[in-house]
C-alpha cells in the first residue's frame, strides 16, 4: 500500500518507487507554479459570491450565487473560514484588467492571488488523493503494480486534471475522489463505506449515477447475499439525509437542484421533455440489463465501471464544459490497468482536452491580467478572434471527444462481461 | 501505515461537517462601519472580525442635495464595457433597493432620452446613474462641451457604478478611452487620485463611487 512515507522514503519502496517520487514532486511543482501564477476566473468568481454570502449572514441558497448540490458548498464555506481567519480579500471587480469582448458574467470578479490559492491548494490535495486512490484500486484489486504506477502517473501529471484544479478552480475531482473511495471500499467488500462515499460523490455532482446503480447490482451479486446490498443502499441513504438534512430543514432542496435541473435543460429540450416522464422506466431497463450482465460477467469489477464510463460518455456527447470529462478520464486510467491499448485512448482524450485548455483559457487569463498594457490588450482580442474560428468548432470536437469514450466503454464492457459458467 | 488514507478521507468529511455546521448556523462575522464629521474634519471607523479589501472616494462639494429622482442609463444599442444582461439585472436590483429605501422616482432610459433629461430635470433632485462603465457619445464625448459636463456644471448628480468614472467613451460599434478623464471631472490632475491616501481614502466599495460636484 501506498502512503506518504513510503513516497518521501523511496527506498522503502519497490523498483518503481523511485519513479513515483518524481511524479508527485514534478505533479505538485507543476500544480503549485500554476498555481501562483495565473487563474482562469470562470467559476471561481461563483465562489466569491458565496464566500461573501457566506459571509453576510446568509445561507447557501438564501441568495444568488450558489446553485450546485450542497457539498462544495459547505467546502468553500470551510474555505471562507479560513479565509477570514487570515484576513484574505475575496477578490475585485477591475475593470482595468478585463477586456469586456472577451470576459463577462461573474468572470468579470477576478479574486486575490491569496484567496485562488487557499482554494486551490485544497483542490490539489483532492487531486492527490484521487491519484493514490487510483493506485490503491488498480494495485489491491486488480493486483498489478506496475498499471497501478502508470495509472497514478497519468492521472497525477494529466494536464486535463491539473488544469481543472491548479488553473480553472473547478471541484469535479471531489466528486471522483468519493467515486472511487466508493469502488474502492466496494471492491474489498466493505458496503457501509462505499455506499456512504457514493452519497457524498452525488451531492457533489451527480455525474457518478448510472456507476452508483452498477454498484448497486454488483453489491448483490458479488456474493448473492442480499445484506449487501441493503449496507450498500442504507448507508448511502443515511449519508445523503445527514448531508441534506439542513437543506431540507431550511426549505432550499429545490435551489440545490438548481445546477442539475439547470444542465438537464441546456438539452434539445425535445429530448428533456421525453426522458424526463419516462425516468423511472428507463432506470427500471437500466436496472435489468445490468443485473442480466453482471450475474455472470467474468470481471465485474471492470465491467460495473465499464457501464458507469459508457453511461457517463453518453451525457459528455452532448457539449459541456471540458472539467466534465475529468469523471471520464479517471474510469478509463483505472479500467485500462492491464490494457494499454485504451491508455492510448485515455492519451488521446488528453491531448483533445487539452487543446480545447490551452485556446479556449490561455486568451481568456490573459484578458484579465494584461488587458491594461495596450499591445497586449490588441494581440489578446486578435488571439481571441483568429482561435475563435477553431473556438466555433469545439462543441463538436467535445461531442466527438464524448463519442470516442463512449465506443471505449463499450469496447470495454464487451471484453470484461464475457459470461463465466457458473 | 495504511491508515494514513483513511485518516485523510476521514478529516475530509468532518470538514465537510464543520462546513455544514458554518453554512447553517447564525453567522459568526459582523461589520460596523460610523461616520463622524465636524466643520473640519470626517472620521470613518471601520470594525469587523473578518478582512475586507475597502476604498471610499471621498470628495469634497458646497452642494446641499435632497435627490428624489434617480435616472439610469440602459442602451445596448451602444457598445459598452459591462455587458447588457449583468446591466439589466443590477438596475432591476437598484431598483428594488431604492424602493426598500423610499426612494419611488427610479426610471430606465436610453442614451437619447437621458440627454434630453439632463435639459429638463431640476439638477438639485435628479441624479442619473451609470452602470455600462462606457457613456455614449451624445451624453459624454471626453470634452467639456457635452451634456453631462454641463449637467455636472450646473450642480447636478450622477452615480457611477462601474469602472472609472468617465474614463471610458462608447459610440455604437466600440468605445474608446478619454486621456484626460481624472481632470476633466474632478479638476484634479492625478491618474491615481481614487487609490492615494493623500485623498483620503478610509473605506466603503470600490465600484460605487459616488460624483458629486
Amino acid at each position: 500500500m501506498l502512503t506518504l512515507s513510503d513516497i518521501l522514503l523511496p527506498n522503502n519502496q519497490s523498483r518503481w518507487g523511485k519513479y513515483l517520487l518524481y511524479v508527485v514532486l514534478i505533479g505538485f511543482i507543476v500544480r503549485l507554479g500554476i498555481s501562483i501564477s495565473v487563474t482562469y476566473c470562470t467559476d471561481i468568481g461563483y465562489w466569491i459570491r458565496v464566500s461573501s454570502n457566506l459571509t453576510a449572514g446568509y445561507g447557501l441558497y438564501d441568495v444568488p450565487g450558489y446553485y450546485y448540490m450542497p457539498i462544495w458548498g459547505y467546502v468553500i464555506a470551510v474555505l471562507t473560514y479560513i479565509c477570514n481567519a487570515l484576513n484574505i480579500k475575496y477578490g475585485y471587480l477591475d475593470s482595468d484588467l478585463l477586456i469586456p469582448e472577451v470576459v463577462t458574467g461573474a468572470g468579470q470578479i477576478t479574486p486575490t492571488i491569496e484567496y485562488a490559492l487557499i482554494f486551490k491548494l485544497f483542490l490539489i490535495i483532492v487531486d492527490f488523493l484521487v491519484a493514490i486512490y487510483i493506485y490503491r484500486i488498480i494495485k489491491d484489486v486488480f493486483k498489478n503494480e506496475k498499471a497501478a504506477l502508470i495509472g497514478f502517473a497519468i492521472w497525477f501529471l494529466s494536464p486535463l486534471s491539473i488544469s481543472i484544479s491548479a488553473f480553472r478552480v473547478n471541484f469535479d475531482n471531489l466528486e471522483i475522489l468519493f467515486m472511487l473511495i466508493s469502488v474502492y471500499y466496494a471492491y474489498s467488500g466493505n458496503y457501509i463505506v462505499s455506499g456512504s462515499s457514493m452519497a457524498l460523490s452525488l451531492l457533489t455532482k451527480p455525474y457518478g449515477v448510472f456507476l452508483a446503480i452498477a454498484l448497486m447490482v454488483y453489491s448483490y451479486y458479488k456474493n448473492r447475499d442480499a445484506r449487501d446490498l441493503v449496507k450498500y443502499l442504507s448507508s448511502m441513504l443515511i449519508t445523503a439525509l445527514i448531508f441534506m438534512l439542513p437543506v431540507l430543514l431550511n426549505g432550499d432542496f429545490i435551489a440545490s437542484m438548481d445546477w442539475l435541473f439547470g444542465r438537464l435543460q441546456n438539452f434539445d429540450k425535445d429530448v428533456y421533455n421525453v426522458i424526463i416522464p419516462f425516468a423511472p422506466i428507463l432506470v427500471v431497463i437500466f436496472l435489468y440489463v445490468v443485473s442480466k450482465k453482471l450475474k455472470y460477467a467474468a470481471n465485474k469489477e471492470k465491467s460495473v465501471l465499464s457501464i458507469g464510463l459508457i453511461f457517463t460518455s453518453l451525457i459528455l456527447v452532448i457539449p459541456g464544459n471540458i472539467q466534465y470529462f475529468l469523471v471520464v478520464l479517471a474510469l478509463m486510467i483505472v479500467i485500462s490497468s492491464e490494457d494499454y491499448r485504451f491508455t492510448y485512448i485515455c492519451m488521446f482524450i488528453l491531448g483533445i482536452a487539452s487543446f480545447v485548455i490551452g485556446n479556449v483559457s490561455i486568451f481568456g487569463e490573459i484578458a484579465y491580467h494584461d488587458a491594461a498594457i495596450p499591445p497586449l490588450r490588441e494581440i489578446t482580442i486578435a488571439g481571441y478572434t483568429i482561435f475563435g474560428i477553431i473556438r466555433a468548432g469545439y462543441p463538436f470536437l467535445l461531442s466527438a471527444c464524448g463519442i470516442v469514450c463512449l465506443i471505449t466503454g463499450i469496447c470495454m464492457f464487451r471484453r470484461y462481461s464475457h459470461e463465466t459458467k457458473v | 501505515m495504511k491508515r494514513k488514507c483513511e485518516v485523510a478521507i476521514i478529516a475530509l468529511v468532518v470538514l465537510l461537517v464543520v462546513g455544514m455546521f458554518l453554512s447553517y448556523t447564525p453567522s459568526t462575522y459582523y461589520c460596523n462601519f460610523t461616520v463622524n464629521s465636524s466643520d473640519y474634519d470626517i472620521e470613518y471607523v471601520y470594525d469587523s472580525n473578518y478582512g475586507m479589501g475597502t476604498n471610499t472616494v471621498l470628495i469634497e462639494t458646497d452642494g446641499n442635495y435632497d435627490i428624489q429622482t434617480i435616472i439610469a442609463l440602459f442602451d445596448p444599442s451602444y457598445a459598452s464595457m459591462n455587458d447588457s444582461d449583468t446591466q439589466f439585472k443590477k438596475l432591476n436590483y437598484m431598483k428594488d433597493y431604492f424602493d426598500a429605501r423610499g426612494l419611488k422616482d427610479f426610471f430606465i432610459c436610453n442614451a437619447t432620452e437621458i440627454v434630453s433629461k439632463m435639459n429638463e430635470m431640476d439638477v438639485k433632485t435628479t441624479a442619473f446613474l451609470f452602470i455600462s462603465g462606457s457613456i455614449p457619445d451624445i451624453i459624454y464625448n471626453g470634452t467639456v462641451s457635452c451634456p453631462l459636463i454641463e449637467w455636472l456644471d450646473a450642480g447636478g448628480t450622477m452615480i457611477n457604478m462601474f469602472g472609472c468614472l468617465g474614463k471610458y467613451v462608447s459610440t455604437f460599434d466600440e468605445y474608446y478611452r478619454v486621456s484626460d478623464y481624472v481632470e476633466l471631472f474632478t479638476g484634479v490632475s492625478n491618474n491615481g487620485m481614487f487609490r492615494d491616501s493623500a485623498y483620503k481614502i478610509y473605506g466603503g466599495h470600490q465600484d460605487e463611487t459616488i460624483q458629486e460636484s
